[in-house]
C-alpha cells in the first residue's frame, strides 16, 4: 500500500504487476493499470515517498530492478537496473529525508544501494553482503537530534538478513557501505527483516523472522545503533515469511506459512503479546 | 522427502500473505492463490473503545480538562502550582467518569461498561485521596469517610424508597431500615444514623423509644477533629471522655433487650467482638477499615493506613481473603507506590486513560507545586506520563473524528517526542474536507512541518484536478508551492478554454506567482481581463504587449487572446504605439499565424495593424512636411 493508502500495488509470479486504486469508505478496490516489464515472477515492490511523485519499485527473479513513474496518468518504466547476477529478492526505500534511494537484496549475495542524484541513477554495491543470498532489506528511520523534525543525525543505516542465517546492520561511511553490526540469533534462513519507525523515541527496534519459525525483536536501547539485544517474539507453526511494523513502530503484523496474519504489541509487563481485533476479547482481559 | 530450498524464491504453491499498514492503523493482507491472482483483501482493525458516542464525549470532556490543566501549569511557571488547582482537576476529571457512568447504564448495552467505569472511578478517587488532596499531616478519617459513602453506599436510594412509608413500616422494611442505620453507623455517619433510630420503633415502645434515645445521644457526641478548632491533645480528650461514655453505657446494660443497639454500642466502643458481629452486615474490607478509622484510630495520618489496612484486610478475611487486583491498587497506593499504581491500572484496565492523566497530576505535583510529597517517586513519574500520553495521542490520532485529540496530547509531551509522531501521523491523514485540510495545515504550519505541509496542499489539489475541479486544485497547488503541479493544473484550464477564473482566486494570484511563468501568466491574463472589461482598453493592451514580450502566454491561449484583442481594436478607436504595433505584428505573424488563428481573423486584426502602422507613418510624414516649409532665411 502507498503512503496514504489510497493506491496498492501487487506483484505476482506471472511477471506482472498490477496497480489499484482503494476506496475505503465504500470498501472497493478499483484496478487501474497493469506494468509489464520483468520477465520473471516478480517478488516484491516498494513505493517512494510521494513527495517524489507516484513512483513504484519492483524487483524480480529475472535479476532486475525496475523503478517504475507515473506521469499524467500514465506508467512508464523510469529506470532498469540489471547490475544483479542473480533473483532480486527485496527492494526498499531509504527515508526521504535521505532523498530517491533505494536497497536492493539479491540471491548472488550482494546488496545494492540506488540513489539519484542529479538526474541520473547511481549504483553503489556491497559484494558478499550475505553467503548464499541477501533475502530482505529494511532502512532506518532518521532519528532527530533536535527539536524539530528535520534536524536528524547525518548517518544512513539499514538492515539486511539472508542465507547465511545472519541479520545485518550497514552503515555508511565516506561514500561507502560497511558491515556495523552482526546478529546472531536464527537458526535458519532469514526471510524478513523490519527497521521499526522510532516516531520521536531514542531507543530502536528491529524485527526479523526466519525459516526457523521465529520471531526475534532486536532491541538498541541506547539508540546508539550499535549495542543490540535479541528478544524472541513467539515460536510459530511454520516458516515466518513477513514482518511489518505500522508506521508508528508500536505494533508488529507477522504472517507466516500458517496462513496466520497476528498482530504483536508489548505490553507493560514489558512482554510482547499477541492483541486481536475482537472488541470481546479487549474487554476480557480487563480484570477491575 | 528433500526438503527444496529455493535461491531467493518462495515456493509457489505455497500461498503468500502480504502485509501492509494503512494510514490509519490498518492492515491489508492478501493472499494470493498458486496462479498468481489476487485474491481478497482482507482488512484488520483496532476495535477503539472510542467508537462509542458516549465514551467519544467522554474522551472530548477529558481532553478540555487536560488542555487546561496544561495551560495553567504553564500560566504559573515557574512558580509552583497550588494543590488545590491539581485537586480541582481531579475533580474534574472525576466529573467526567461519573458522567459517563450514568450515561452508560441508561443503555443496556453498556452496563458492564459502566461498571468498569465506576471502579475506575473508585480507584481515582482513593489515589487522588493518598496522592493528590489529604494532607500528610492531618488524620485520613474525613478523606476517606468521602470516599466510603461515594464508592459503598447506596443507602440514600434504598432510603428514597422507604421514606413514602414512613412511618409505617412492614418487616421487610425495618429490616432495610437497620441496615440503613448499621451502614451510616459503621461508615462514621452517626449523626445520620442518629435521625433514622426512631423510626425503628414501629411499636412506640416507652423502653425502646428511651433505648433509641440514648443511642442517638451518643452518636451524635461522636467526636469529629477538625484542626482549625482543636488540637490534637484536646481532641483525645473530648474523644475518650465520649468512649467512656459509650463503654458506660454498654456496661450498664442500657441497651439490654435489643440486639441492634447493642451491636452499635459496641462499635462505637470500638469493641472487636462487635466488629467481629458487625461483619455481617458490610461487604468490603474497606468498610472494615472504617469502622477501624472511626472507633479506634481516628487520628490516623495518610503514612500509617497500610499496616491498620492490612490488619483490616486479616480480620475481616479470617486472614484467608484472597486480594483482588483492585484490593492490590489500593495497597500499593497506601505504600505511596505511584508507579505499581500506574502500571496495575494500565495492566489491569488495558487502556491507557488512567495511568496517561493521573500521572500528569502527580507529574505536575512534583515538578511544578510547592507540596511535594517526598514519599512520591515523581522521577518515575514523567518517563510513564510521556508514554501514557504518547500512546493515547497516537491512538486518538488514527481515529477519524478525534485526531485532533491527539494532536493536543502529543503537543503536551517533550518536543522531541511529540512533534516526530504528529509530523507522522499528520501527514498520513487523508482530509475529508476542506475544512479538515485547512485544520490539518495549521498545525502543519505551526510546528513548521513544511514537506507535511507540501504534502497535504499536493495531495488536496490532484485529488480536486482528478474531480475536474481545476480552480480549486489550482489554488491547493499553488499553496503547495508546486511550481510543476500549477503548471499542469493552469494547462488544464487554458485547455478547457473557460478562463473565468473566481475572483477570489484572481486576488490570491498575485501573492503567489512566484510560482513559474504559467502563474504569472495567469496572474496577467486576469488583470487584461479586468481592463478590458472595465473599459481601461488602452492599459489592456499595453499588459498584452507586455506579456507577449516576456513570452508568458502559452501556445494553446494565443488564438483566443488575439481573438478578444481584434475585438477590442475593431470596436474602439484606441491608438496603438508603434512598439506596441510592432509588437503585436511579430507575434501575430511568428509566433500564431494564419492557419493556427484562422484567415478572417488574421486578416482583419492584420488590417488593423497596419492601419494603425501606417495612419503613425502617415502622422510622421505629414510632420516632417509641416517642418520643411518653414522657410529657411537666405543668407
Amino acid at each position: 500500500m502507498d503512503f496514504l493508502g489510497l493506491k496498492l500495488a501487487t506483484c505476482s509470479c506471472d511477471k506482472s504487476i498490477r496497480l489499484f486504486d482503494l476506496n475505503w469508505s465504500t470498501g472497493n478496490q478499483t484496478f487501474v493499470a497493469e506494468l509489464k516489464g520483468h520477465e520473471g515472477p516478480v517478488w516484491q515492490l516498494a513505493w517512494a515517498h510521494p513527495r517524489y511523485g507516484t513512483i513504484l519499485a519492483s524487483c524480480s527473479y529475472d535479476r532486475r530492478v525496475i523503478i517504475w513513474k507515473e506521469t499524467d496518468g500514465k506508467w512508464e518504466m523510469h529506470h532498469n537496473y540489471d547490475g544483479h547476477d542473480s533473483s532480486v529478492n527485496s527492494v526498499c526505500w531509504a527515508p526521504p529525508e535521505w532523498g530517491l534511494m533505494l536497497a536492493c537484496g539479491s540471491s548472488d549475495s550482494s546488496i545494492t544501494v540506488l540513489s539519484f542524484n542529479n538526474d541520473r541513477w547511481v549504483a553503489s554495491k556491497i559484494p558478499n553482503a550475505h553467503t548464499l543470498g541477501c533475502n530482505a532489506v529494511s532502512w532506518a528511520p532518521v532519528t532527530f537530534t533536535g527539536d524539530k523534525p528535520g534536524e536528524g543525525q547525518l548517518v544512513k543505516r539499514f538492515v539486511s538478513g539472508g542465507c547465511d542465517n545472519l541479520v545485518k546492520i550497514w552503515k555508511e561511511e565516506h561514500d561507502h557501505w560497511i558491515e556495523e553490526v552482526k546478529l546472531e540469533g536464527h537458526s535458519d534462513w532469514v526471510r524478513d527483516v523490519a527497521w521499526a519507525p522510532t516516531a520521536g523515541l531514542a531507543r530502536m527496534k528491529i524485527a526479523s523472522s526466519s525459516q526457523d519459525r521465529r520471531v526475534i525483536i532486536w532491541n538498541n536501547r541506547e539508540g546508539d545503533g550499535v549495542t543490540w539485544t535479541p528478544e524472541p517474539l513467539h515460536v510459530f507453526d511454520d516458516v515466518v515469511w513477513h514482518v511489518s511494523w505500522n508506521f508508528i513502530g508500536d505494533i508488529l503484523a507477522v504472517s507466516g506459512g500458517d496462513n496466520q496474519v497476528s498482530l504483536w504489541k508489548k505490553q507493560e509487563s514489558g512482554s510482547w503479546e499477541c492483541i486481536t481485533t475482537d472488541s470481546k476479547s479487549q474487554n476480557e482481559h480487563r480484570t477491575l | 522427502m528433500e526438503l527444496v530450498r529455493y535461491s531467493g524464491q518462495r515456493p509457489s504453491k505455497v500461498p503468500k500473505i502480504s502485509l501492509s499498514f494503512g494510514p490509519n492503523g490498518l492492515i491489508s493482507s492478501a493472499l494470493h492463490n498458486a496462479g498468481g491472482e489476487v485474491g481478497d483483501f482482507l482488512e484488520m482493525k483496532l476495535e477503539s473503545m472510542d467508537n462509542q458516542t458516549q465514551l467519544r464525549h467522554f474522551g472530548i470532556s477529558t481532553i478540555e480538562i487536560f488542555s487546561a490543566a496544561q495551560r495553567e501549569y504553564n500560566r504559573y511557571y515557574p512558580d509552583p502550582v497550588p494543590q488545590k488547582l491539581i485537586t480541582s482537576f481531579s475533580v474534574a476529571y472525576r466529573g467526567t467518569v461519573l458522567e459517563l457512568v450514568e450515561s452508560l447504564q441508561n443503555s443496556s448495552a453498556s452496563r458492564e461498561l459502566a461498571m468498569l467505569y465506576s471502579h475506575l472511578d473508585c480507584v481515582w478517587h482513593f489515589c487522588e485521596i493518598m496522592f493528590i488532596s489529604s494532607n500528610p499531616e492531618l488524620p485520613i478519617l474525613p478523606y476517606y469517610m468521602d470516599w466510603i459513602k461515594a464508592n459503598f453506599d447506596d443507602s440514600d436510594e434504598v432510603l428514597m424508597r422507604l421514606i413514602p412509608e414512613f412511618p409505617e413500616l412492614d418487616p421487610e422494611g425495618l429490616d432495610l431500615l437497620w441496615k440503613i442505620i448499621y451502614k451510616h453507623s459503621f461508615h462514621g455517619r452517626t449523626n445520620e444514623a442518629a435521625k433514622l433510630l426512631e423510626f425503628t420503633n414501629l411499636e412506640q415502645s416507652s423502653v425502646f423509644g428511651e433505648q433509641l434515645a440514648l443511642m442517638a445521644e451518643l452518636m451524635q457526641k461522636k467526636p469529629f477533629f477538625n484542626p482549625a478548632k482543636n488540637s490534637v491533645s484536646e481532641f483525645n480528650t473530648v474523644w475518650q471522655n465520649w468512649k467512656e461514655e459509650c463503654e458506660n453505657r454498654l456496661s450498664n446494660l442500657a441497651f439490654l433487650g435489643s440486639d441492634q443497639l447493642t451491636l452499635l454500642a459496641k462499635v462505637l466502643v470500638g469493641r472487636e467482638d462487635g466488629f467481629e458481629e458487625a461483619k455481617l452486615h458490610i461487604s468490603t474490607w474497606y468498610e472494615y477499615l472504617s469502622m477501624m478509622l472511626n472507633y479506634q484510630y481516628p487520628l490516623l495520618r495518610p503514612a500509617s493506613l497500610k499496616a491498620y489496612a492490612q490488619k483490616g484486610i486479616d480480620f475481616y478475611g479470617d486472614f484467608s481473603i484472597v486480594l483482588s487486583p483492585l484490593d492490590k491498587i489500593f495497597l500499593a497506593a497506601m505504600d505511596y507506590d505511584i508507579v505499581t499504581v500506574l502500571k496495575d491500572m494500565q495492566t489491569n484496565w488495558n487502556h491507557p486513560w488512567f495511568p496517561l492523566h493521573f500521572s500528569d497530576l502527580i507529574f505536575t505535583g512534583g515538578v511544578y507545586s510547592n507540596v511535594a510529597d517526598t514519599r512520591i517517586d515523581y522521577k518515575s513519574v514523567g518517563p510513564i506520563r510521556h508514554d501514557m500520553v504518547r500512546e493515547y495521542g497516537i491512538q486518538m490520532m488514527q481515529h477519524p473524528a478525534l485526531w485532533e485529540v491527539g494532536v493536543k496530547y502529543l503537543e503536551a509531551i517533550p518536543k522531541k517526542m511529540g512533534l516526530p509522531v504528529i509530523a507522522e501521523l499528520l501527514q498520513r491523514r487523508k482530509p475529508i474536507s476542506e475544512y479538515e485540510a485547512e485544520k490539518i495545515i495549521r498545525i502543519a504550519k505551526k510546528y513548521d512541518f513544511k514537506y507535511e505541509n507540501h504534502g497535504i496542499c499536493r495531495e488536496l489539489a490532484l485529488e480536486k484536478l482528478k474531480y475536474g475541479q481545476l480552480q480549486n486544485s489550482l489554488l491547493w497547488a499553488i499553496r503547495a508551492e508546486d511550481a510543476q503541479l500549477t503548471a499542469t493544473v493552469i494547462d488544464q484550464i487554458l485547455q478547457q478554454g473557460k478562463l473565468d477564473i473566481v475572483p477570489s482566486l484572481i486576488e490570491l494570484l498575485p501573492k503567489f506567482t512566484a510560482c513559474g511563468d504559467r502563474l504569472l501568466f495567469l496572474n496577467g491574463f486576469c488583470e487584461f481581463t479586468k481592463l478590458s472589461t472595465s473599459g481601461r482598453l488602452k492599459e489592456a493592451v499595453e499588459l498584452l504587449c507586455r506579456l507577449i514580450e516576456q513570452n508568458l502566454i502559452p501556445k494553446p491561449i494565443r488564438p483566443k487572446l488575439l481573438t478578444s484583442l481584434r475585438d477590442i481594436l475593431s470596436a474602439n478607436d484606441i491608438k496603438l504605439e508603434p512598439v506596441e504595433v510592432s509588437i503585436l505584428m511579430q507575434f501575430l505573424h511568428t509566433k500564431v499565424g494564419k492557419e493556427v488563428l484562422g484567415n478572417e481573423i488574421f486578416q482583419q486584426l492584420n488590417k488593423i495593424l497596419v492601419s494603425s502602422r501606417a495612419s503613425e507613418m502617415l502622422v510622421q510624414f505629414n510632420l516632417s512636411k509641416k517642418l520643411t516649409r518653414v522657410p529657411v532665411p537666405k543668407v
